[in-house]
């Protein structure tokens, strides 16, 4: 049995046909377990993407980790492989702008869509996926993956370790200069007062012979 | 006596049921708890520039979700929030996990009641940048980031490096005002709540 699904976000939404469980007649509604199509339809921009399984999987895959990456500013990378259909999201240096590319199978003959999503866009994408992922009764096999990442990720946002020991490296080379400059520095010679200057009379007061002593 | 038993039980399970809706995660070292306590008081001072007003908000919404045990009175909030430590008055204290997850939950809660006043603001700062207009054209975008300038200014303490270096440039702390909006507007959709808390355990896990 055909069974189609809509979700709604007020710049996006989301489209799937697909077929029911029979197994599971008396249920309402109905479990959607097999996509055919899944449409993503961008009101303003009077575009779609669409696509199969492997779409609607990549594209929540993507769009989810990109939304934590932009909550908490640590980059998700994003896994895809080249053989098969890729979706991406970048942000458009320079600006406000949120680049996302749908990568067709490369046998197909579906050219390459980009969009520029603003953040109301990309929120609204976000949102529409959000509202399909917590649907039990649609694909429950793809559920909300929301997980923090682990500390290496962390440290691999830090740099390579290379990239890290540099500023050290560079104190300590800084510092064994400055310590071979200050080494080979001439010593200053002490210039001795003269006896001359010291025996010079009228600059020195001489006590009397008859004063006597400060007891 | 006899009501009381029977009330705080209640009171308790109510507020653990509430709280048990973000997971816990098992460690947050002291790098991720300093971050943590600064995001969750940045957001809310976001929220109360697009409020223009109080922090009411927080103690109402906190008693409307049975949570006012943990944000009990004004001096608690006060100290919570001083536990940021880019404020002039940095406490040096910790705070506790479900003092957090109360504060994303009416963080959350009342960003969506506020998503008309959100979405305005960020589609005129859209349009401000497509028409290449400076904010302060637009009454209700300069009025936010006047705002949030002024909390900014009058709550943070200046002999922080960062602190000075927003204060300086008066750009980039309206970039920091509009950043922190477009997180509170993702904290408003149907899985804000958890979105949210769980960025603030990013690369701490």
């Amino acid at each position: 049995m055909n069974i189609r699904r809509e979700y709604n976000s007020p710049n996006c939404i989301l489209i799937l046909d697909g077929f029911g469980d029979e197994s599971f007649t008396s249920d309402d509604p109905k479990l959607f377990s097999v996509v055919i199509n899944a449409e993503c339809h961008f009101l303003l921009k009077s575009i779609k993407l669409h696509g199969g399984k492997v779409f609607l999987e990549k594209l929540t895959e993507i769009v989810n980790n990109y939304a934590q990456q932009l909550l908490s500013g640590i980059v998700h990378h994003q896994a895809n492989s080249h053989q098969e259909e890729r979706i991406t999201i970048e942000k458009v240096p320079n600006s406000q702008l949120h680049r996302l590319t749908h990568y067709p199978n490369p046998t197909s003959s579906q050219e390459s869509i980009i969009l520029d999503l603003n953040i109301l866009e990309l929120f609204d994408l976000v949102d529409t996926l959000d509202q399909f992922l917590i649907d039990t009764r649609t694909l429950p096999e793809l559920s909300s993956r929301i997980k923090p990442l682990s500390r290496h990720h962390r440290h691999i946002e830090g740099g390579s370790a290379a990239k890290r020991v540099l500023p050290l490296l560079i104190g300590l080379v800084g510092l064994v200069i400055t310590g071979v400059g200050i080494y080979l520095m001439p010593i200053p010679k002490v210039h001795r007062p003269s006896n001359k200057s010291l025996n010079h009379s009228s600059d020195l007061i001489v006590p009397q012979a008859s004063t006597s002593p400060i007891r | 006596m006899s009501t009381n038993i029977s009330i705080m039980p209640d009171k308790v399970s109510a507020e653990a049921l509430i709280l048990n809706i973000l997971p816990d995660y098992p460690t947050c070292d002291q790098v991720c708890l300093l971050h943590l306590q600064q995001k969750i008081d940045l957001i809310l001072m976001s929220l109360e520039a697009v409020e223009m007003g109080s922090s009411d908000f927080i103690f109402d919404i906190a008693k409307h979700l049975g949570l006012e045990n943990i944000l009990k009175n004004r001096l608690i909030l006060w100290r919570l929030r001083c536990t940021n430590s880019w404020r002039r008055s940095y406490t040096h204290e910790t705070i506790k996990m479900e003092e957090a997850k109360a504060f994303v939950i009416i963080t959350s809660y009342r960003a969506k009641q506020l998503t008309v006043q959100i979405r305005q603001l960020l589609l005129a700062h859209q349009q401000m940048l497509e028409k290449n207009l400076p904010f302060s054209t637009h009454y209700m975008l300069s009025d936010y980031l006047d705002q949030f300038q002024s909390y900014f200014r009058s709550r943070m303490n200046c002999r922080r490096t960062k602190v000075d270096w927003y204060l300086e440039q008066e750009d980039e702390l309206n970039n920091l005002a509009l950043s922190l909006l477009s997180q509170v507007l993702f904290s408003t959709g149907t899985l804000g709540m958890q979105r949210l808390w769980t960025s603030l355990f990013d690369g701490a896990i």
